[in-house]
């Protein structure tokens, strides 16, 4: 009987709150997969304390700017239908970890007296996973910036082309010459001036 | 309406010859509409000419404005005005000393209750239809009588522990007797979340901001019971805040942001068309509502009731005139009272100290003198004496015209007086003296 209680005590029920459900769920599959116990995923807009209040979380790992971060903040503070009252993971305890959290976007909630030792590893596991989902988006967000550039740039060669009555070369180069006067990219540029002569056209 | 991609192009007027330290800058706001003056900023050119590029980043929720600006995700934040103080002091939450020097606007919320607990306020107090003041007093009689029937708590939902939301409404139910912490159930729900909880029945009322009391009106979801404005006149709401330590690692920076933002006020006072900022709110990307539910409010009319027509308020979100980008100490000294009235800080603080060391009126007055936008030469006025605008004079400058500052049940605030005020709030309707939040 002893033996049974400190198995239990020792497996930390962990919640993971995101919005973006694919992170989210791979959150939790990592979490499963090192063996810790998670006990809930939230993805949508519920009501956190009702569902906290089902599942008695020891950890809540949430996307840092989640609406439902607010209502963490007010259950932290105090809330009758939870009698173990959870408070955010906050610099006093760590301030490196917490640092390197926030710039990955996501924040832990610690039900009170957990200790440092036993919940960090858990941390660690969903900042890393929080900073390798970024890197992804950033990859993917510069792919589809360097795109919306090419357009640009085939738009503004066309609209010069047509004022202008010049060559394409001739369009391009003249682009490029205002790129290197105002030290901006090529596609910046070409950016600004299809806006420009869309207000004035 | 086509949402601008990029910003407006600079005219190429620089007005500052100061060196910026940080000309690359990530600014968080919450999409309601008193981010105007940074999406206007932004809009207009103002960044630009103030030699700052600018990412305005739509953040969902206020701990999370808290945590990127105080670990320099964000360099600066549309803050709730409460919220440098609160986070200075490390009220729930990461502790960092954080500052403010700009205002960014007075009003903007309102108290929304269901239409069956509307039906029963005014059936409790029929005169409540006509004069809103008495709207709290309809709810405690709402609140007795189902005290007397053995029924459960009215729940009403607040975005943030320390907000003037907070804080208002429980002000507006005290002032009645009722006691916002044993009475009903007060939680927080993002704003955008409040009309489907109210809907479904999970709230019997909330204080929000816009658009999300136009929004319950028009989906006939709920009513508004009485606007901030009516609460207090010209009260604090929302300011630009920064972390203490970035303020004085850029100085430069620092004082080109309010400057831009305080043009962006100025801009958006003195237009005499409301549309163009309306469209720009609506956008997608800011706030994310149709132009003609935003319209309203921002163009100085409330929808109280669906079917007529919308009041005439043209005070009900003020971001110019009234000195109302000026971080005013006073404000400050007010939220620490309502800090400790509700238990938040102990009651021993010294509410001076920490005005003084959140709210900075003298940055504000070196960029507002450059800009020859005129300011209040004190730190500190009194609350609670004038229900009609006012001159504000000084030595040596122009007369300033002040709105009006009165409470719904008359209080007057002396801010060298704090624990005589709110000794006077306890003993008084409503004096409650425990619980927290």
């Amino acid at each position: 009987m002893p033996q049974r209680y400190l198995k239990l005590a020792e497996a930390l029920k962990i919640m993971v709150v995101d919005e973006d459900a694919a992170r989210g769920r791979a959150l939790a599959n990592v979490l499963n997969d090192s063996g810790y116990k998670v006990v809930g995923l939230v993805l949508t807009g519920e009501y956190l304390p009702s569902v906290m209040a089902d599942a008695k979380p020891d950890v809540v790992l949430i996307d840092i700017s989640s609406p439902s971060r607010d209502t963490l903040e007010m259950v932290s503070s105090i809330h009758r239908d939870h009698k173990r009252p959870v408070v955010m993971f906050a610099s006093d305890d760590d301030e490196q970890t917490v640092q390197n959290a926030v710039e990955a976007g996501v924040s832990a909630y610690v039900a009170d007296g957990l200790s440092l030792a036993k919940f960090k590893p858990i941390f660690q596991v969903a900042i890393a996973h929080f900073q390798k989902h970024q890197s992804l988006e950033r990859e993917l967000s510069t792919a589809k910036s360097s795109l919306d550039e090419r357009k640009f740039i085939d738009r503004a060669k066309g609209l010069l082309m047509e004022k202008r009555n010049c060559s394409e070369t001739e369009a391009f180069s003249l682009l490029r010459k205002m790129a290197m006067d105002r030290k901006q990219r090529i596609g910046q540029v070409a950016q600004e001036l299809v806006e420009l002569l869309q207000i004035v056209n | 309406m086509i949402c601008p991609s990029t910003p407006r192009l600079s005219t190429g007027k620089k007005t500052t010859m100061m060196r910026i330290e940080k000309p690359i800058l990530r600014i968080g706001f919450v999409p309601l509409t008193d981010c105007a003056p940074l999406v206007v900023a932004q809009e207009m050119g103002f960044f630009t000419e103030e030699g700052l590029t600018v990412d305005l980043v739509r953040e969902g929720s206020w701990a999370g404005i808290r945590d990127k600006v105080a670990y320099g995700v964000f360099d600066a934040a549309q803050m709730l005005a409460p919220m440098p103080i609160a986070t200075t002091l490390g009220i729930a939450g990461v502790r960092k000393p954080t500052i403010t020097a700009l205002s960014l606007d007075l009003n903007g919320n309102a108290i929304t209750v269901s239409n069956t607990l509307y039906e029963q306020m005014g059936e409790a107090l029929p005169q409540m239809v006509q004069d809103r003041k008495l709207s709290a007093k309809a709810l405690k009689k709402v609140i007795d009588h189902r005290k007397a029937q053995g029924k459960d708590k009215l729940t009403f939902g607040i975005v943030f522990p320390t907000s003037m939301h907070n804080y208002e409404l429980r002000y507006w139910m005290a002032s009645a007797g009722i006691d916002p912490d044993h009475d009903v159930n007060l939680i927080v729900v993002p704003p955008p979340q409040m009309v489907s909880f109210l809907k479904d029945k999970q709230l019997d009322g909330y204080c929000v901001g816009e658009p999300w009391n136009t929004v319950a009106t028009l989906s006939k979801v709920g009513r508004t019971v009485i606007t901030g404005y009516e609460i207090w006149n010209n009260s604090p709401e929302k300011v630009l805040g920064v972390n203490s330590d970035w303020a004085d690692r850029n100085p430069n920076t620092h004082f080109a942001l309010i400057r831009a933002v305080l043009r962006a006020c100025d801009w958006i006072e003195k237009q005499e068309d409301c549309k163009p900022v309306v469209e720009l709110l609506a956008c997608e990307k800011y706030v994310g509502a149709l132009p003609e539910i935003i319209g309203l409010t921002m163009c100085g009319k409330y929808q109280f009731e669906l079917g007529k027509h919308p009041e005439l308020m043209p005070d009900f979100n003020v971001f110019g005139r009234f000195a109302a980008t000026f971080p005013w100490r006073s404000h400050a000294i007010w939220f620490v009272t309502q800090m400790k009235r509700w238990g938040q800080v102990p009651e021993d603080w010294d509410e001076r100290m920490i005005a003084e060391a959140t709210y900075r009126p003298e940055i504000y007055r070196a960029a507002a003198s450059e800009l020859g936008i005129n300011f209040p030469t004190q730190d500190y006025k009194a609350e609670g004496k004038h229900d009609q605008p006012w001159t504000l004079y000084s030595d040596d400058r122009d007369a300033l015209t002040m709105g009006s500052d009165v409470w719904m049940d008359g209080q007057v605030f002396d801010p060298a007086k704090p624990a005589e005020y709110l000794a006077r709030l306890r003993q008084g309707r409503g004096g409650v003296t425990s619980g927290k939040l």
